[in-house]
C-alpha cells in the first residue's frame, strides 16, 4: 500500500464525518447538501483507494458512483422542489 | 521527486476537502452550505487527478482519472444549480389558491 495515498484516503474518511453529520440532521435542504458532499467525497475516496491498493479496477467503481450520484442528486432536488 | 509532488498535491486536496466539509457542517443555511460542496468537487478532484497522473503513468489510469475529474466538474455545476433552485423555490410564498366559483 502506497503511503501518501493511504494517508489521503484516511483524510478523506475524516472529511466524511462532518459531511455525514450534516446529512443526518437539520432541514431537508441541509440533508440534501450533506448527501451531495458525501457523494463527492466517496467518489474521491474510491479514486484514492484504487491507487493506494494498486487496484485500477476500483476506478470503474468511482466513475459509476459519480454518474449515479449525479442522477440521484437531481432526483432528490426535483422531489424537494415539487413535493417534499 | 514524483513522491514529493504527490504528497503536495494530495495534501492540498485533502486540506480543501476537510475545510469544505467543516464549512458544510458549520454554516447556518442550506444555501450557504451549498457553496462549500463545489471546492471539493472541482479543486479537490483536479488535484487528486493531477496526483494520479504524476504517480501512475499508465494511459488507462490517467484517462479514467481525467474522466472522473471531468464528470465531477460538469455534474457538480448542474447539481448545485438544481439544488439551489429547489431551495430557493421552497422559500417562496406558496401561490394563493384559486378562488372557487359558485354555480
Amino acid at each position: 500500500m502506497k503511503t501518501p495515498w493511504a494517508l489521503a484516503a484516511f483524510g478523506l474518511l475524516v472529511a466524511l464525518i462532518p459531511a455525514a453529520a450534516t446529512a443526518f440532521r437539520g432541514d431537508r435542504g441541509d440533508r440534501l447538501v450533506g448527501l451531495e458532499m458525501c457523494s463527492v467525497l466517496l467518489v474521491l475516496f474510491t479514486v484514492v483507494l484504487a491507487e493506494a491498493t494498486g487496484r485500477p479496477a476500483l476506478l470503474d467503481l468511482a466513475v459509476t458512483a459519480a454518474v449515479l450520484s449525479f442522477g440521484g442528486a437531481l432526483v432528490f432536488a426535483y422531489f424537494l422542489e415539487r413535493w417534499l | 521527486m514524483s513522491t514529493f509532488a504527490t504528497y503536495v498535491l494530495l495534501g492540498a486536496a485533502i486540506g480543501i476537502a476537510l475545510a469544505s466539509a467543516l464549512g458544510v457542517l458549520v454554516m447556518n443555511d442550506a444555501l450557504q452550505r451549498l457553496h462549500y460542496v463545489s471546492p471539493t468537487a472541482t479543486l479537490g478532484a483536479l488535484l487528486i487527478g493531477a496526483a494520479l497522473a504524476v504517480e501512475d503513468l499508465q494511459l488507462a489510469v490517467i484517462s479514467k482519472g481525467l474522466l472522473i475529474v471531468v464528470l465531477l466538474f460538469g455534474t457538480n455545476a448542474v447539481v448545485a444549480h438544481a439544488t439551489g433552485r429547489a431551495l430557493y423555490l421552497r422559500r417562496q410564498e406558496p401561490p394563493e389558491p384559486a378562488e372557487e366559483r359558485g354555480p
